[in-house]
């Protein structure tokens, strides 16, 4: 599941990416796994499809997903991040939830972290 | 050979049949379209309200179209007695194709004016792809597309098996049959006469190219219907989710079991048809070379006994089909009175909300 949020600084195009590298990287998205149409996607989103085409585009530019005429786009293998870091921020979000803390939150506090 | 292969082939079609019906078609549950939308909040719930009072005017329209197409049908079969039971043999196909056309041209809303501040700040879209077949019963393609294939394939032969009538249309079954016989003067038959005939109505060329036609575009129009209702776009609203898919599926259903219902309402009576002439083509005189022929009566026609059998077949196929074609009917019929409940929410989840 992937959320749209207008008031995001980011545009939809990378908040899709984003979102969707996330899924892959914490292997909420397997390899292999079939994204949906570009037009199912967008229409969903109520976006135009040319944006959803560009965030497929960029994923396919990093290496994360394939897109095959028949096949449509689908995740490529090998996209999992290191498991011990991942292990690591599901334990962060789970501490964050006890604590009570926002997604906001925690992103502020990891990105204070990150630049000190 | 080829008699008794169609009727090993016309024995396994029956058994197949039965099978789907009795394993699939009897056993289908219909989610309660309103709790799921009464999930919503207030604003959700109207908008659901919205969609199901689309779904089912729609359906009820498309049933309506297809009621007038068939009573076109009668009345066209009426006027143009010249046309040979035409109007009625395709009526089932053009009745679907009207039906169809309805649901293609006839779009859900997914999208409306009034929605809460949090879903127009906030879209979310699922990342599992919808395809046509997920909607709808697991046999919703299979079966339409088995008894489509069976119908061109049975059209096609009976095509080229068919032969002129009088005015030259093929919608007749030419046949050769041991029907005479010559005698000499001590009354002892010499020799056996064929002749040749033509028995009708036969689903030859005349009723098949344009049934044929109908079945193509009512299958085109089925898959679009069942293909848009898969890309439709799905409502905001996580809570309205389970909603959506019960209101796919419930489109999925009705377009399948109605293309399916006609499908067998289109077969059955061009079969009967074929049976009719076949058992007709198979009657001979049993005269036999050296018999003596006293004079005090000819002898009656008897039948060929595979053809009969064949017929036979044929004609419970047929009779089979009719009963699917009833049941897939009255299962359309509740999955339209899925959607008329009245759309009046409990006071408890009006309260909550």
């Amino acid at each position: 599941m992937i959320t749209l949020d207008a008031s995001h600084p980011s545009g939809p195009a990378e908040q899709i990416r984003a979102q969707i590298t996330a899924l892959i990287q914490s292997g909420e998205l397997e390899a292999d796994d079939r994204l949906p149409s570009v037009r199912q996607l967008a229409g969903d989103l109520r976006i135009a499809a040319g944006t959803v085409a560009k965030a497929y585009k960029e994923l396919e530019a990093a290496g994360l997903v394939r897109t095959g005429r028949a096949n449509g786009t689908r995740v490529n293998p090998g996209q999992l991040l290191d498991a011990p870091a991942l292990r690591e921020v599901r334990r962060l979000v789970a501490a964050a939830r006890n604590a009570g803390m926002s997604l906001d939150d925690v992103q502020g506090i990891v990105a204070v972290t990150w630049n000190a | 050979m080829v008699n008794g292969f169609a009727l090993l082939l016309l024995l396994g079609f029956s058994v197949g049949i039965v099978l789907l019906v009795r394993r699939n078609i009897f056993t289908q549950q219909r989610s309660n379209l309103l709790s799921l939308a009464a999930a919503g909040t207030i604003i959700e719930r109207a908008n659901a309200g919205r969609v199901l009072r689309s779904l089912r005017a729609r359906t009820v329209v498309a049933l309506a179209v297809m009621a007038l197409g068939g009573v076109a049908a009668l009345v066209l079969h009426a006027e143009y007695p010249g046309a040979a039971g035409l109007p009625l043999a395709a009526a089932p196909a053009a009745m679907w194709v009207l039906a169809a056309l309805v649901f293609v041209a006839w779009r859900i809303p997914h999208e409306f004016s009034d929605i809460s501040p949090e879903l127009s700040l906030h879209t979310s879209a699922e990342l599992t792809p919808r395809s046509t077949g997920m909607f709808g019963p697991a046999w919703g393609i299979v079966m339409p597309a088995v008894l489509l294939g069976a119908s061109a394939a049975g059209l096609v032969v009976a095509g080229i098996l068919s032969g002129p009538d009088e005015r030259g249309r093929f919608r007749n079954l030419p046949y050769v049959s041991a029907g005479g016989a010559e005698l000499d003067q001590n009354m002892v038959v010499t020799q056996v006469q064929l002749g040749a005939g033509s028995i009708g109505p036969f689903p030859g060329w005349y009723y098949g190219i344009p049934v044929l036609a109908l079945l193509m575009l009512g299958s085109g129009l089925g898959l679009w219907a069942l293909s848009s209702n898969a890309r439709r776009p799905r409502m905001r609203g996580m809570r309205l989710r389970a909603f959506d898919d019960a209101v796919r599926t419930n489109v999925g259903y009705v377009v399948s079991t109605g293309f399916s219902a006609m499908l067998c309402f289109q077969v059955a009576p061009l079969l009967l048809f074929a049976a009719s002439a076949l058992h007709g083509s198979g009657m001979n005189a049993p005269y036999v070379v050296g018999q003596v022929f006293d004079g005090g009566g000819v002898p009656g026609m008897t039948a060929d006994p595979l053809l009969t059998a064949l017929a036979l077949a044929m004609a419970v196929v047929a009779l089979l089909l009719l009963i699917v074609g009833a049941v897939l009917l009255v299962r359309l019929l509740g999955w339209v009175g899925a959607t008329v409940r009245p759309l009046q929410f409990p006071a408890t989840a009006r309260a909550i909300a």
